[in-house]
């Protein structure tokens, strides 16, 4: 039953609507009675939390009103706020508030400041929302101040690791200057330096570098060149050493050391999770950092890449039926509006200028869902659009399709699970969880007789059965479980994808594509995972060129993290992707620098030897510009 | 960016060790030996800020010296936060014998560190704060922090 609402009775209906107005401007639900027959009805109905009660009511005056309904309803919680223009003298008022133990007197004509003072207190805890729901809300204040971000990430206990891009964006978006240090609950500290919004340092534990593997894979330097620097007699840094010994520009180390700080703000996000704690301090700006345009790249690549589409349909379902604001700076020129992952959904700028909702995307069958919960979460982490505070539908039919298909998520799933699945495992007792599951169904239908009336009742009895039988031990047991099933699922995960990578080097591609599939099924944090399935999926359709699955294979490739894209095997499934789009000087390339990574690997030598002889036989429909130099100089200068 | 400053005023095997500024991955604490002092005092009143380096290597340093008895006075609210929230940064047989806790005034917007002593405003059992906290003209102040979170290391020893 929905919370936070407030029941006046009062006979003088210009007053009382007024007083409706106000209130529900301020965002509570308000019923209003004119005599103690209609009040009773509406107490039945409704959970009532303040009665603001006219004491000269026709009939039974309002202080008789107020005793008897405490004597009977004994059971109920709610707040009397007594109302009078007569009786205004003091020992009078006294009286009253003591024979119907009533909160407070209002004498007419008050102000509605005090009403607001009354219900004030009140509406701040009601009101209150829990902090990551109040983190991915930020964004809709026009201004944060640092007071704010700081309180904000405070109040965060424990976040999923999977909210950093969130974090750092909401940093970089203000300014801020300062260290992020983030714990995680092996006992490691990680720290992230931001100088006016810039990033200007990463900080992790983990201090593989991947400087060597980054140099080779930008094509700055050839394996030879790092040998030859390594072989050099001092102590500088492997990209000093380069540069001094001129196989290197500085330029291209600085690119090189913005490119390793997002391999390491990327190996942050994961499915651990971290505490935060962010200190204001200032930071100096120092180079090579990341800015805010940057950023942007790298925000799109980590929700991209790092975000499992499951856990983003976790996040976003209580936010399911909400509308979609887009903010006013939110237009086809905008740079996030050119990034792929949206890009990829035709006409979404059109449908969110409409204020849709997720629900309705979702059921846009030409999107793919991961795609479109990736692409809202990042449009969410620029600020460029955020979620409406309550559900709202335009009509009855759109209320009831909604908690339909919410009602099919959670049919076959247990109490816990469901739990999870809806953001609601940390409440304890239903009336604690009451504004946030109305916020999840959406407002409670006034008449029996609407559609939506029976659902909504049905999930709201669900969902706080639910919560009200799982006692925290209880809770803790089934954590345990689900975590440890997780982990057997993984350890499974991990043996399918072993096979397959075997399955993969003999050409057995449909056979490992199924392994893949229920692998990625199993668990959504493989390492490598998205390679493997691309390259599986472009052995399949090397022959075909399906354009629909060229897509698909797009897709994959863009789920693939910075982190995991340093070795052999990413140039090499990025090659297979360019042959496969006839693109082979770019395809020619992909396997020079497999090659280079790792010159034993004969997947990659192979490749490059098909792709050779191809080349060879367009070059003769070749153009100069793409030509190499000696087959330029044959074409011009060649005897007729 | 607020200068490292660190002093040793050794009495005998005791020391108050007064640390100023930003604690990060410049500060070398190898040159600050810890040896031969079986109790300390440290001072840190004036940290500005610390980060993860930061946090790695205060660790490491009162490491060298994991016997001495170490307690820490006038904790600004980035050392609570640490102490918190990162096992180790207040050694097992370290203790806090002053903190100061944030408070504020939503309508002035004023922000004012109150310092919390061992004895007056905690003890070992709980936090008694001061009954009432105002700002330079008067107005009455609240407690800026989670205290479920800022006091929790009251309660870890």
């Amino acid at each position: 039953m929905a919370k936070n609402k407030i029941l006046i009775l009062e006979d003088d209906k210009t007053l009382s609507q007024s007083l409706q107005e106000a209130l529900e401007k301020r965002g509570f639900e308000v019923v209003a009675a004119v005599n103690s027959e209609e009040a009773n009805a509406l107490l039945n109905q409704h959970k009532i939390e303040y009665i603001f009660v006219d004491c000269l009511l026709p009939g039974v005056s309002g202080d008789e009103f107020v005793i008897k309904l405490k004597k009977e309803k004994a059971d109920k919680k709610f707040k009397v706020i007594l109302m009078s223009g007569i009786y205004t003298d003091k020992s009078t008022i006294q009286d009253l508030l003591k024979r119907t133990q009533a909160a407070a007197f209002l004498k007419k004509p008050f102000d509605l400041d005090q009403i607001f003072n009354i219900v004030k207190e009140k509406e701040e805890v009601t009101k209150k929302e829990t902090p990551r729901k109040m983190l991915y809300q930020i964004f809709s204040k026009d201004m944060v101040s640092t007071r704010e971000k700081r309180k904000l990430i405070e109040s965060i206990e424990e976040i999923p690791a999977y909210d950093l891009p969130f974090i750092y964006s909401l940093l970089t978006e203000t300014k801020s200057s300062g260290y992020l240090n983030i714990y995680f609950n092996d006992g490691s500290v990680s720290g992230i330096a931001f100088s006016n919004g810039c990033i200007v340092a990463v900080d992790a534990e983990d201090k593989s570098t991947y400087i060597g593997e980054l140099l080779i894979q930008s094509g700055y330097v050839s394996p030879t060149d790092i040998q030859k620097a390594l072989q050099s007699k001092n102590n500088q840094r492997l990209g000093q050493r380069l540069i001094s010994s001129n196989l290197m520009s500085p330029h291209a180390l600085d690119l090189t050391m913005i490119e390793q700080m997002n391999v390491r703000l990327s190996k942050t996000i994961s499915e651990k999770t971290v505490k935060l704690n962010f200190s204001a301090s200032e930071v100096e700006l120092t180079q090579p950092n990341i800015d805010s345009e940057l950023l942007l790249n790298y925000l799109h690549d980590w929700i991209a890449s790092k975000l499992p589409a499951n856990w983003l349909k976790n996040l976003y379902v209580m936010w399911a039926g909400h509308q979609i604001i887009p903010n006013a700076q939110l237009k086809q020129d905008h740079p996030c509006m050119q990034m792929s992952l949206v890009q990829s959904l035709d006409g979404l700028l059109d449908k969110l200028s409409k204020k849709t909702t997720l629900s309705e995307l979702l059921s846009v069958p030409e999107y793919n869902q991961a795609a479109l919960y990736k692409a809202l979460h990042f449009l969410v982490t620029k600020g460029l659009i955020y979620f409406s505070r309550n559900i709202s539908f335009d009509n009855v039919d759109d209320h009831f399709e909604y908690l339909t298909k919410l009602k099919s998520q959670i049919e076959n799933k247990t109490d816990y699970d469901m739990l999870e699945a809806l953001g609601l495992t940390q409440y304890n007792d239903s009336e604690s969880a009451a504004s946030e599951i109305e916020t999840l169904l959406g407002r409670e239908p006034m008449k029996k007789e609407e559609k939506n009336f029976g659902v909504w009742y049905e999930l709201y009895n669900k969902i706080s059965t639910a919560i009200n039988s799982l006692n925290p031990e209880a809770k803790i047991q089934l954590k345990k479980a689900s975590e440890k099933n997780e982990a057997e699922n993984r350890i499974k995960a991990s043996q399918l994808l072993d096979e397959s990578k075997k399955e993969l080097m003999l050409s057995q591609f449909q056979s490992a594509l199924v392994k893949l599939k229920e692998a990625g099924r199993l668990s959504s944090t493989l390492f490598q995972y998205n390679i493997y399935i691309a390259w599986a999926r472009l052995g399949m359709n090397m022959q075909k060129k399906d354009k629909a699955v060229i897509k698909e294979i797009e897709f994959d490739l863009m789920q693939i993290p910075a982190d995991e894209r340093y070795d052999y095997l990413y140039p090499y499934v990025m090659g297979l992707y360019y042959k496969g789009t006839n693109d082979y000087l770019n395809a020619k390339k992909s396997f020079d620098k497999a090659l280079a990574m790792d010159n034993s690997f004969l997947a990659a030598k192979r490749e490059l030897s098909l792709i050779e002889q191809m080349m060879k036989k367009t070059r003769k429909n070749d153009n100069l510009f793409t030509m190499d130099l000696k087959d330029v100089v044959t074409v011009l200068f060649k005897k007729k | 960016m607020s200068k490292f400053e660190l002093k040793i005023d050794k009495n005998a095997d005791a020391a108050k060790i007064t640390i100023a500024g930003t604690i990060d991955e410049d500060v070398d604490f190898n040159e600050f030996s810890l040896n031969g002092i079986n109790q300390m005092e440290f001072d840190l009143n004036s940290v500005k800020s610390i980060n993860s380096c930061g946090i790695r290597e205060w660790i490491k340093w009162l490491g060298t010296n994991s016997k001495a008895k170490m307690t820490y006075v006038n904790c600004p609210k980035i050392i609570v936060d640490q102490i918190n929230m990162v096992d180790g940064f207040l050694p097992q047989n370290g203790k806090v014998l002053s903190f100061y806790v944030p408070y504020y005034n939503d309508d002035s917007g004023t922000e004012k560190n109150v310092l919390f002593r061992h004895g007056n405003e905690f003890t070992d059992g709980g936090v008694t704060p001061p009954e009432k906290v105002v700002d330079e003209t008067g107005n009455a102040m609240e407690m800026d922090v989670i205290e479920s979170k800022y006091f929790k290391f009251l309660s870890k020893k």
